[in-house]
């Protein structure tokens, strides 16, 4: 083994060890400040318009980096196997659609009125944001 | 109409969360949701539609 092929490896590997971890804790933070902003303000459409240039940056930056597992040509998606999730999708936009046409509010809630009295109460909206980074992230790595 | 309203959205979740789960089974007849995205994705015309709903997504419950 080439001594020097080693060293110069390592700051390689360091890199991709690092980044996740940096990706995660800028992650973190930009759901903090999501979560303390309201809704229907400047800061709040102005601090979700800097997470979605952040997670493009960072997952372009990521994307080839770390290792994804990549789904193999030993499973391919079927439409045997989509169609549970099609109808479940179907019934929720279905539902959705019916609850909006619908009121009051109170008593026909949509999918967003019941995660914002979740998202009233300032951790568990952090959470949700994170949710929200974490999965951007996933998809722009893709 | 709240009662009712509210069994049918747990009724959808605990349908979504038996789906999940039944993806972890060796012989899955269901795919994966990340086997759907990952179909959806292929292509970049639905990769770039998957981030702008993922976009509209944040900006909806976050923004508005």
């Amino acid at each position: 083994v080439d001594p020097g092929a080693v060293s110069s490896d390592r700051p390689q590997r360091a890199g991709r060890r690092l980044g996740p971890i940096v990706a995660l804790v800028a992650a973190a933070t930009d759901a903090g400040i999501l979560a303390r902003t309201q809704p229907f303000t400047i800061a709040s459409d102005a601090w979700c318009a800097v997470s979605f240039a952040a997670v493009v940056l960072f997952g372009l930056a990521l994307r080839g980096r770390t290792t994804t597992p990549a789904a193999g040509p030993s499973s391919p998606l079927s439409a045997r196997r989509a169609l549970p999730w099609t109808l479940w999708f179907a019934a929720v936009l279905a539902f959705e659609l019916i609850n909006l046409s619908s009121a009051p509010r109170s008593q026909h809630p949509t999918l967003s009125s019941l995660l914002n009295q979740v998202m009233s109460w300032s951790p568990a909206k952090a959470l949700v944001v994170l949710a929200w980074l974490v999965l951007g992230g996933w998809l722009v790595r893709r | 109409v709240k009662i009712l309203t509210d069994v049918l959205w747990s009724a959808l979740a605990a349908v979504g969360i038996a789906l999940t789960l039944l993806t972890y089974r060796r012989s899955a007849a269901v795919a994966s949701p990340g086997a759907l995205l990952g179909a959806l994705t292929r292509r970049p015309v639905g990769r770039v539609v998957v981030l702008l709903c993922w976009m509209w997504l944040g900006w909806h419950l976050f923004a508005r």
